[in-house]
């Protein structure tokens, strides 16, 4: 049975539908540079006829759908944590780097005009001018010391900073996630595909940060999870990380309902920072320690065998560290004998023209350390290969993953992304198919004017 | 495969940064000379490069001593030069003397020049370098032998030595046991036979001046020889140090390989990546700018 009114109505429900095609083509456009956006489609279904065997109702628009591959978004945030631990890691390492100078005139230079000076005063053991510059020497090469654990350890206090700020983006990301969550559970979440790539973006910021377990509840809301399994958001419920000051060292500790989780970070931006701070630069600071306390004794241990200008028994050169760590901070001349130079013990018998010891200690330059089984400027070459070869590995392994995570970010385009071409492409399908939908109503309405003009008068 | 604006966007923009840092490492290897800026750009040559300069500090101490010992040597040779001077005087003064020709005065004028002989003798024997005694073995602030009176002092200085390292395991004697040379092994120091020689002199005894010619041909002998070992000990510190300064310029050329950069061919990879930043630069600027929106009225 044919019904003009009817068709009216068809006629203004398929103009409705196409004029929203127009708004999320619009919409998708709009939106091409929005991060976490996928891109929208419509779907539209007809409307069955009344009758079996009649024309069918026009159309109805079932949904508008979001384009997503949640196995895609999985991969990122897997992979995301790794890229990001290995971005800050290859960030401080080469800073540190900085920190330990120009190969050949750091430390190790100290270091050698440190023995030189010894040579120098067994060439004249007498003489004032070569005591005087041992003592400078010993001092330089106490400062420098200082220096270098002087920025080993701010930078360990830069990494300490940058774990406190980490925590603070996540417990604000995890915040974030857990009112997204009550919004895409709750009423009319399932259509609130806005929201769902809010979610989505904030699980991303967020495996940056961490390294995250995500469970998708059936209801949309994400579970997340880090570290061995503690909870950080479920539901619409937000379990913040906490930061408890370690003993001693006042560098912070993570923690998740009380229980320190420190050890169970391993990616992420966080877990990078952790790893440079307890892991990296504790080794290079106890490098410099063993290096530092390995000098002072050698050369507190000749020095004791030798004699002074005076004949008397020499004491030690450097004040004695009570520990090794804290060696390479603590490194000072004995206050006696950067009074006094004639103190100095260069002879190996009591006569005042004997040089025998200050060449021993000279010779100390080339000796191996007890402990370390490497002489002096070996074991800082040694520190300075290992700073050398950690940054040269984070920033391959970072440039690897960041063609990992470029990869996947092109696949998931491939599904979710906005082309322009195609959004140009459906604004010209809606428009003509608005345009000939207008034309069917001008039709129906054509003909419902006959009819009123044959019923009418 | 759906191409989207924000793909290529990205990929192209990742692709412009890498060459930007490529390009960056280039310049800095052509400005600062060096290929070697920082540890990571080659661990290994970083650790050699640092050994190497501390061998190459050494060398150049060892180099320093050398020329401490050549200066202290220079000093000895040239007061060893005097002593024997003074014994072929003393010789000739005493021959003159001896003989029964000689008249009181002629023999007055011989013990005096004999007893001037032996005060400039304790002058030669107390020779300093910088403020230290070199024949008075290692008791450096001690001189070796003291004028008081008319009569020189017992040794007073000790039979040790000091030695400089000039070279790798090379080892150079840089002061000396006055007594020696002074006396050896005969029973008295020279200053005691000058004396007995001026008392010989002026009694005419012929016995006494002949002893004391003998034990002054001795005395020549042992500076003498004194002598020809400070000069082997020179030559020595010679051929070590050109040895020393081969061995310099190996280790400094080592070092140059591995920190320098060729800088040929730093020249060459800048303008390479310097060609591959502007593709990457032009390819950028060409995004998006095909579109079906153009097409569209």
């Amino acid at each position: 049975m044919s019904d003009l009114l009817g068709s009216l109505s068809v006629a203004a429900r398929s103009l409705d539908a196409q004029a929203l095609g127009l708004q999320v083509t619009g919409d998708n456009i709009a939106n091409v540079n929005t991060p976490g956006f996928a891109r929208r489609t419509v779907d539209f279904a007809e409307v069955p006829p009344d009758t079996l065997g009649g024309p069918g109702n026009g159309v109805d628009v079932v949904a508008i759908r979001a384009e997503r591959d949640a196995f895609i978004e999985a991969q990122l945030r897997y992979e995301q944590p790794t890229q990001a631990r290995e971005q800050a890691i290859a960030d401080s390492l080469s800073r540190i780097q900085a920190a330990l100078g120009d190969p050949g005139s750091s430390l190790d230079a100290v270091l050698t005009q440190f023995y030189n000076a010894f040579g120098a005063l067994a060439q004249d053991p007498t003489s004032a001018v070569a005591r005087q510059q041992v003592v400078v020497q010993g001092q330089l090469l106490a400062t420098t010391f200082h220096d270098v654990d002087f920025r080993l350890t701010s930078a360990q206090q830069d990494a300490d900073a940058q774990v406190r700020a980490s925590v603070d983006q996540i417990n604000a990301l995890g915040a974030q996630i857990a009112s997204l969550n009550a919004k895409v559970s709750g009423a009319g979440g399932a259509a609130n595909e806005s929201a769902r790539d809010q979610l989505n973006q904030a699980l991303r910021s967020l495996s940056q940060l961490i390294d995250i377990g995500v469970v998708m509840q059936a209801d949309g809301s994400a579970t997340v999870s880090v570290g061995n399994g503690r909870a950080l958001v479920v539901g619409s419920n937000a379990y913040q990380l906490g930061v408890a000051p370690r003993a001693g060292t006042g560098f912070v500790d993570i923690t998740a309902g009380g229980f320190v989780i420190t050890g169970e970070v391993t990616g992420g931006a966080l877990g990078g920072f952790l790893q440079v701070r307890d892991v990296l630069l504790t080794d290079y600071r106890s490098r410099l320690d063993d290096l530092a306390y390995g000098v002072a004794t050698s050369v507190n241990a000749a020095h004791a065998a030798g004699y002074d200008l005076s004949g008397n028994p020499g004491g030690d050169f450097f004040v004695p560290p009570t520990a090794v760590a804290g060696a390479a901070q603590s490194l000072s001349v004995s206050a006696a004998i950067a009074a006094n130079p004639n103190l100095v013990a260069a002879a190996s018998t009591p006569s005042p023209g004997d040089n025998g010891n200050a060449r021993a200690i000279a010779a100390l330059a080339d000796a191996p350390l007890a402990g370390i089984n490497a002489s002096p400027v070996d074991a800082w070459a040694g520190l300075v290969y290992r700073v050398g070869t950690d940054a040269q590995v984070a920033a391959a392994e970072r440039s690897m993953h960041d063609q990992v995570v470029q990869q996947l970010e092109k696949l998931r385009d491939q599904t979710s992304g906005v082309s322009l071409d195609e959004e140009g492409a459906n604004l010209v399908k809606f428009q003509r198919a608005y345009e000939a939908n207008a034309r069917f109503f001008s039709a129906v309405q054509t003909s419902l004017d006959v009819l009123m003009q044959m019923v009418g008068t | 495969m759906r191409v989207t604006f924000s793909t290529s966007f990205r990929e192209t923009m990742a692709d412009v940064n890498r060459a930007a840092e490529e390009l960056a490492a280039s310049e800095r290897q052509v400005s600062s000379g060096r290929r070697l800026n920082q540890p990571s750009d080659d661990p290994a040559a970083a650790s050699a490069v640092i050994s190497d300069q501390a061998a190459l500090s050494q060398i150049d101490a060892y180099l320093g001593a050398s020329d401490a010992a050549t200066s202290r040597l220079t000093v000895v040779d040239t007061t060893l030069s005097d002593i024997i001077d003074k014994i072929t005087a003393a010789k000739t003064a005493a021959l003159g003397a001896r003989g029964s020709a000689q008249t009181a005065s002629q023999r007055d004028a011989a013990a005096a020049e004999l007893q001037g002989i032996l005060e400039a003798l304790v002058g030669d024997f107390n020779a300093q370098f910088n403020g230290a005694y070199l024949f008075s073995g290692t008791s450096a602030t001690t001189p070796p032998y003291t004028m008081a009176g008319g009569t020189v002092s017992a040794y007073q200085g000790n039979s040790q030595t000091m030695a400089i390292d000039t070279g790798p395991g090379r080892t150079t004697q840089a002061s000396f046991d006055g007594r020696s040379i002074a006396q050896g092994s005969d029973g008295e120091d020279i200053f005691t036979v000058l004396a007995n020689l001026v008392t010989a002199v002026k009694a005419g005894d012929s016995n006494g001046i002949g002893q004391g010619l003998d034990a002054l041909g001795r005395a020549f002998d042992r500076a003498t020889l004194a002598q020809t070992q400070v000069g082997i000990s020179l030559n020595g510190i010679e051929a070590t140090r050109a040895q020393l300064t081969a061995a310099r310029l190996d280790v400094a050329s080592r070092i140059s390989k591995a920190r320098d950069a060729n800088m040929a061919e730093a020249i060459s990879a800048m303008s390479q990546d310097e060609t591959a930043y502007r593709a990457a630069l032009a390819a950028f600027s060409r995004i998006g700018s095909l579109s079906l929106m153009d097409y569209l009225k």
